[in-house]
């Protein structure tokens, strides 16, 4: 089976996959079915497909396994996976179930969530709507912003003032709630964002706030600002605020769902959703924290990639991650992702830990045409699942990647699931009409279409090295999802690249990650204060302190089981008069003090330093604390075991080189039958059931001890 | 399609280059704003970023703010002639020009130039303008000179750096003359890193190709981008079409200027005629030739290329202006420039209202039309200290959607307002209500966008520069919209005086003074009578409109017939 680029989706390909899934034995290692070892299972729900990956804890071994999705209703596609690949009994023995869902983006996405009421300070009910004058399409004079969460009728203002330093100016007039939950109740409002100016600083009228709305019989879900977000800038807070209240009533009734779904097939242990930032919190966690979880689709795949980077000791990498519509790429220093602790979907900042994973619109499903001023362009418009690339025969008729690379023979014989093969007439039906417009042939349409594909990704990655001051050329690339090792040697090649990882499973990388993710609780409050003396250290101190007793408030003290325990702290710092900031490591001595200021500083400076190559003659300051408690769970080390296969007869595929500029023979390998140790020169094409790899003639692929693919360019001389 | 030979050019290695210059020019503004020390640069993108063909065509420009995006072709000329041409040019070298009428406005927005070698051989420039938080005009910020002298240091084209070396006794004229000299070494310093960035880029482009192939294709780059504008421009009827623009104050001379502007439309030919222009303001307001071929680029630019189009020369080639020699439009030294942004805004206003007549369907009414800019500074505790608050304005109701959210102007989108939060952290203020104004939008069948109203009260005595405009007449409304509301800046004093302003310089503010910003609303699009009567009732409920005023301009939302 044969399923490169993500998503065919639709129900005849998914139907397919499953019943390859039984009938072929996808599932890749044979299950070590005696003894009582627990399991840890993975789902990663998208648009078309749950990705499932099952971890044996005792033997390291790792099954991964396909199911449809059911947008609708996302659980009811996590349970028939599971019930689909799991034996009997088998959930029993699980003791995490770790989730990655799209549930919270959709409900921003398509604006299904909850009806909000948000009370703010007088004077400020339209900071939602006034953001900060941002124009995202710089030059367009037509465009606009996007709708606020809460309308206007619905942002209410309470009298009260806090100034910056937390001193109250105006004291809270209670009285004005009144009437605002008059108006909220006849509004049908559900849940209650409260944003005060400088909560921050001063969190008790928001306390007060959810006191009395409580005395006053309100009984919904009431998100305050300072325990969502704790940082100052009131559009940004807001924005989160709202952005929690909106989507957690849908958030909530889906967790618990599936929790009961899960448990009613005897599931008894640890329900872990992940987050953001690329850590995974309970299922009863998220349901008070939602907004953490609305970017948790591509964190998990860079969470993969830093283990991945740990395991093999690599300082520097770049993902490549590749899907049916999107290249998500994230980079990644000594086996960390990249965190930002500020993010923004649908035009709506949120401020949460983010794991700083950037989208361009590049996928295997991405569309090439000839634009106004005469030049082939590629995407950002996507096939998507329906009706897909031509050459999955169901009535696409526009050239995609896939399409491109199905022309140029990288997908070898194009073999799908079941017996279905890749439609290569229609692939070249599409390429014809471009090429015919243009004057040239569908085949080198076609090397136009990876080319321009190639450039694009490799100029993101340009971008997302360059902002952290690191070169892309001493990057390793870990390239995955369905269409990722397709193109590493391209982009190897266009980035000069010394290496590329393809780790096993690639295709399914992502939900991979899952398994690898740490428990973890967070939080952060903005405190400015100049680094310099000791009162700098015990405020620093105290507010720690004060932030590590709020998150084992939140953590029960159940939660996570056995692993080792982790207290960590950051520290955002800037130059005085600076705007942005650093965010820094702590250290922490003994009962989570903080020792010394004069380290914290000398840490921003290093970090300073090597971002932008110098560093500056002012004083710094602190800006925001952020601290994590983190349950570290063991992570998954699976020995690698190719399958022994009787010698079958080579093959091989005429496809196009890149870096020969022309058609060679390509041999087509099945990537399982590569023992760890064991090298392949290119050109090859190397085949497996979620992705295929196209070695390029020029560079070699060597098996790694953890069965990932090291990829290099080797000397033509030798 | 292609207009010259180029379309032999392979339409593969043409879009991968477009998109590796493209890239280029953005990380060259990623560099600056990293590297940046000053908000107007990291946090406002005043600034833009330029790569430059050998013959100073632009190759690709970052995100920059949008009134300098169309300069940097003639900046960079300009800057490297002064020094004596492209022969005396060497490898490590560095210009720097603070010349307003080679660099378009206020030496503020110097230029740092860097020609680009490879193998020996000029390949082409890299060229940073980027807005420096001073360089010793007579205040921190101006609305008051009357010659160019008063701006700020000249250095009118200079080698900052030689070979590689730094030449100190220029550079540390330049700090010498700035009041924040940290802050200038800072931002030059990242004007350079962006540079050095973008010639890395533009050296890795061109060994790839070959610099004859390089130009070739590039050729066809801009032959691409003249086909996208041409095809979008060539929707418009021939004919001429006219339209007045008005500054109400230069800052100095108490009269308005008014200003007649016309856009000249032929096939795919634009002419932006400025020629009737007046003769140049007393106050700052006026326009360098180059600056003004900027304004007509982006005028047009903005209403017929989308965002997603990276900026080269090809679409400036359709884009004409016409100009006398001594006017507003076409200024000569020493008249003063330091203060545009009025006529920046007013200049758009006006030519997007002259195209209004012709393709209404793509242009909205005004907008509220400035930023009701302030720069503060003072002294306190903690030392000196100075920020800026610059405002959002109302967006003109459009063809098929009211105004929407107020949003910064589009002359200096990027810029943006700043939080209340973080206003109060940095300086002695207590921000009391920032808020949109009822009624404030322009009526029509597409309502103007809401301004709003901020009031900043001061803890501490400090002082300002102003630099609004349009406090008189509000934005414009279209085919029958009325206006939006005009723009006002009143300081309340403690005693309880009220002290309309006008444009300033370094006025003083008292301790426990507020000043009250009303930053106006955008016109409405159509007849208000013609107005949904339920997007009437929305706005009501909404109290986006008033029903005093919904009662006005809306009568068909109260009919008879209508229940409610």
């Amino acid at each position: 089976m044969n399923q490169p680029f993500g998503s065919p989706g639709g129900q005849v390909g998914v139907d397919d996959l499953a019943a390859a899934v039984k009938r072929r034995g996808y599932v890749e290692s044979k299950e070590s079915r005696n003894g009582a070892a627990s399991l840890r299972i993975g789902v990663d729900v998208g648009g078309t497909f749950c990705d499932l990956v099952i971890l044996d804890e005792a033997t390291g071994e790792i099954r991964i396994a396909k199911g449809p999705s059911t947008p609708t209703n996302p659980d009811e596609g996590v349970v028939g996976t599971l019930r689909d690949a799991l034996s009997d009994g088998e959930i029993e023995r699980a003791k995490h179930f770790l989730h990655g869902s799209t549930v919270a983006l959709n409900a921003l996405i398509e604006r299904k969530g909850a009806t909000v009421g948000l009370l703010t300070t007088a004077g400020f009910r339209d900071v939602l709507e006034l953001r900060r004058g941002e124009r995202i399409a710089l030059t367009e004079v037509r465009w606009q912003a996007p709708r606020p969460l809460v309308p206007r009728r619905l942002r209410l203002e309470v009298r009260e003032r806090v100034l910056a330093n937390g001193q109250v100016d105006r004291p809270l007039e209670l009285g004005d709630l009144d009437g605002a939950l008059e108006t909220f109740e006849s509004e049908g409002v559900t849940c209650i964002a409260v944003c005060l100016l400088n909560s921050f600083a001063n969190p008790e009228h928001e306390i007060a706030i959810e006191r009395a709305l409580r005395e006053r019989g309100f009984s919904g879900p009431v998100s305050l600002s300072h325990r969502i977000s704790g940082e100052y800038k009131e559009y940004e807070r807001t924005s989160t605020t709202a952005i929690d209240a909106y989507v957690r009533p849908r958030i909530a009734e889906y967790l618990s769902r599936l929790e009961q779904a899960l448990q009613e097939m005897g599931f008894g242990g640890d329900c872990l959703i992940t987050t953001s930032g690329g850590s995974a919190l309970l299922f009863r966690e998220a349901e008070e924290r939602p907004f953490e979880t609305v970017m948790s689709g591509p964190a998990a795949g860079a969470v993969a990639s830093g283990e991945l980077c740990k395991q093999m000791s690599v300082p520097l990498a770049v993902t490549a991650d590749v899907g049916g519509t999107s290249f998500d790429t994230c980079l990644i220093r000594n086996g960390l992702p990249e965190m930002r602790y500020q993010g923004e979907i649908e035009g709506m900042p949120l401020q949460a830990p983010w794991l700083d994973v950037r989208s361009i619109g590049a996928g295997g499903g991405s569309v090439a045409y000839i634009d106004a001023g005469g030049l082939l362009r590629v995407g950002p418009d996507s096939a998507g699942a329906d009706p897909g690339p031509a050459c999955y025969g169901r009535g696409g008729d526009r050239l995609t990647v896939t399409d491109a690379a199905a022309i140029l023979g990288m997908l070898a014989f194009g073999e799908l699931a079941g017996g279905v093969t890749l439609d290569f007439a229609s692939a070249e039906r599409a390429a014809a009409k471009i090429a015919a417009e243009l004057g040239r042939s569908p085949q080198s349409v076609a090397q136009g279409v990876l080319q321009i594909a190639a450039s694009n990704m490799s100029d993101a990655i340009r971008e997302v090295t360059l902002e952290q001051g690191e070169d892309a050329r001493e990057a390793v690339l870990v390239a995955f999802g369905g269409a990722g090792p397709l193109f590493a040697t391209l982009l190897a090649k266009e980035l000069e690249m010394k290496s590329v990882l393809i780790p096993r499973h690639a295709g399914n990388f992502s939900a991979l990650g899952l398994l690898y993710q740490d428990l973890a609780v967070s939080t952060a409050r903005t405190l400015v204060m100049p680094l310099e003396n000791q009162d700098a250290l015990r405020a620093i101190d105290d507010l720690i302190q004060t932030l590590f007793s709020e998150l084992d408030q939140r953590r029960k003290p159940s939660d996570g089981a056995d692993g080792e325990i982790c207290h960590e702290a950051f520290a955002d710092v800037r130059y005085i008069g600076q705007e942005y900031s650093l965010t820094v490591p702590l250290r922490l001595g003994a009962d989570r003090q903080v020792t010394s200021v004069e380290e914290l500083n000398q840490s921003f400076l290093d970090e300073y330093g090597r971002t932008f190559g110098r560093m500056l003659e002012q004083p710094t300051e602190c800006v925001s604390i952020r601290v994590r408690v983190r349950n570290v769970l063991p992570k998954p080390s699976e020995e690698y075991r190719p399958e022994e296969q009787p010698e079958t007869q080579s093959r091989s595929v005429q496809a196009f080189s890149f870096t020969e500029d022309s058609v060679l023979p390509f041999a087509v390998v099945d990537r399982s039958t590569l023992g760890s140790g064991k090298s392949l020169e290119g050109p090859a094409i190397l085949l497996e059931p979620t992705t295929t790899t196209y070695l390029d003639s020029g560079y070699s692929a060597e098996v790694e001890e953890s069965g990932a693919l090291n990829i290099f360019e080797h000397r033509r001389s030798e | 399609m292609p207009t010259s030979t180029t379309s032999s050019v392979d339409p593969v290695t043409a879009e991968v280059l477009r998109h590796g210059l493209s890239s280029t020019g953005l990380q060259m503004s990623i560099a600056l704003r990293r590297a940046a020390v000053s908000p107007l640069i990291y946090d406002m993108l005043d600034f833009s970023c330029g790569l430059l063909s050998r013959k100073f065509q632009v190759l690709a420009q970052g995100r920059s703010l949008p009134v300098h995006s169309g300069t940097m072709g003639a900046v960079t000329k300009a800057t490297v002639e002064a020094v004596g041409g492209a022969e005396v040019l060497k490898q490590g070298d560095v210009l720097f020009n603070s010349y307003g009428y080679d660099i378009g406005q206020h030496p503020q927005d110097c230029a740092v130039v860097m020609p680009v070698f490879l193998g020996g051989e000029l390949i082409g420039y890299a060229s940073v303008r980027a807005h420096q938080a001073d360089l010793g005009a007579k205040a921190p910020y101006c609305s008051d000179t009357t010659d160019n002298f008063q701006e700020g240091v000249i250095f009118p084209g200079v080698f900052l750096q030689r070979e590689g070396v730094r030449q100190d006794d220029i550079y540390r004229s330049l700090l010498a003359n700035s009041r924040f000299p940290q802050a200038l070494a800072g931002d030059l310093a990242a004007q350079v890193v962006s540079c050095e960035t973008g010639a890395r880029g533009l050296t890795r482009l061109v060994e790839k190709y070959g610099l004859d192939r390089f130009e070739w294709i590039a050729e066809r780059i801009f032959d691409h981008g003249e086909a996208i504008l041409r095809e979008a421009l060539a929707a418009i009827p021939d004919g001429r079409y006219e339209a007045q623009g008005e500054i109400e104050f230069d800052g100095v001379s108490p009269d308005p200027i008014i200003f007649d502007v016309a856009v000249e439309v032929s096939g795919s030919d634009v002419i932006v005629d400025f020629s009737d222009a007046p003769e140049p303001a007393v106050g700052p307001i006026n326009c360098p030739l180059l600056h003004t071929r900027a304004l007509a680029r982006i005028s047009i630019l903005s209403l017929f290329v989308p965002d997603t189009e990276p900026v080269n020369e090809g679409q400036f080639r359709p884009i004409n202006v016409r100009t006398t020699p001594g006017t507003l439009f076409h200024a000569l030294p020493p008249a003063p420039l330091y203060n545009t942004a009025p006529i920046n805004n007013a200049a758009l206003d006006a030519i997007h209202r002259a195209l209004g007549a012709a393709v209404p369907e793509l242009v909205p009414a005004s907008a509220g039309g400035d930023f009701c800019g302030i720069v503060w500074w003072g002294e306190d505790d903690d030392g000196p200290w100075s920020n800026v608050t610059s405002h959002a304005t109302g967006q003109g109701g459009g063809p098929t959607a009211d105004g929407g959210a107020p949003l910064v102007y589009i002359t200096a989108s990027g810029l943006l307002t700043a939080p209340a939060e973080s206003l109060e952290q940095r300086s002695p203020f207590i921000v009391r209500r920032m808020e949109l104004s009822t009624d404030s939008g322009g009526p029509g069948k597409f309502r103007g966008g809401l301004g709003y109203e901020c009031e900043y009260e001061l803890l501490d005595d400090a002082r300002f520069t102003s630099i609004m405009d349009r406090t008189a007449t509000g934005a414009a409304g279209y085919g029958g919209g009325g206006p939006g509301t005009p723009n006002a800046q009143t300081i309340c004093h403690p005693d309880g005086r009220r002290e309309p302003l006008q444009k300033c310089t370094d006025k003083p503010i008292e301790k426990g003074a507020t000043m009250v910003v009303r930053n106006g609303g955008g016109g409405g699009y159509g007849d208000p009578t013609e107005r949904d009567p339920g997007a009437v009732r929305t706005d009501l409920v909404e109290r986006y409109v008033s029903e005093e005023q919904a009662r006005e301009f809306y009568p068909q939302a109260f009919g008879d017939n209508d229940a409610s």
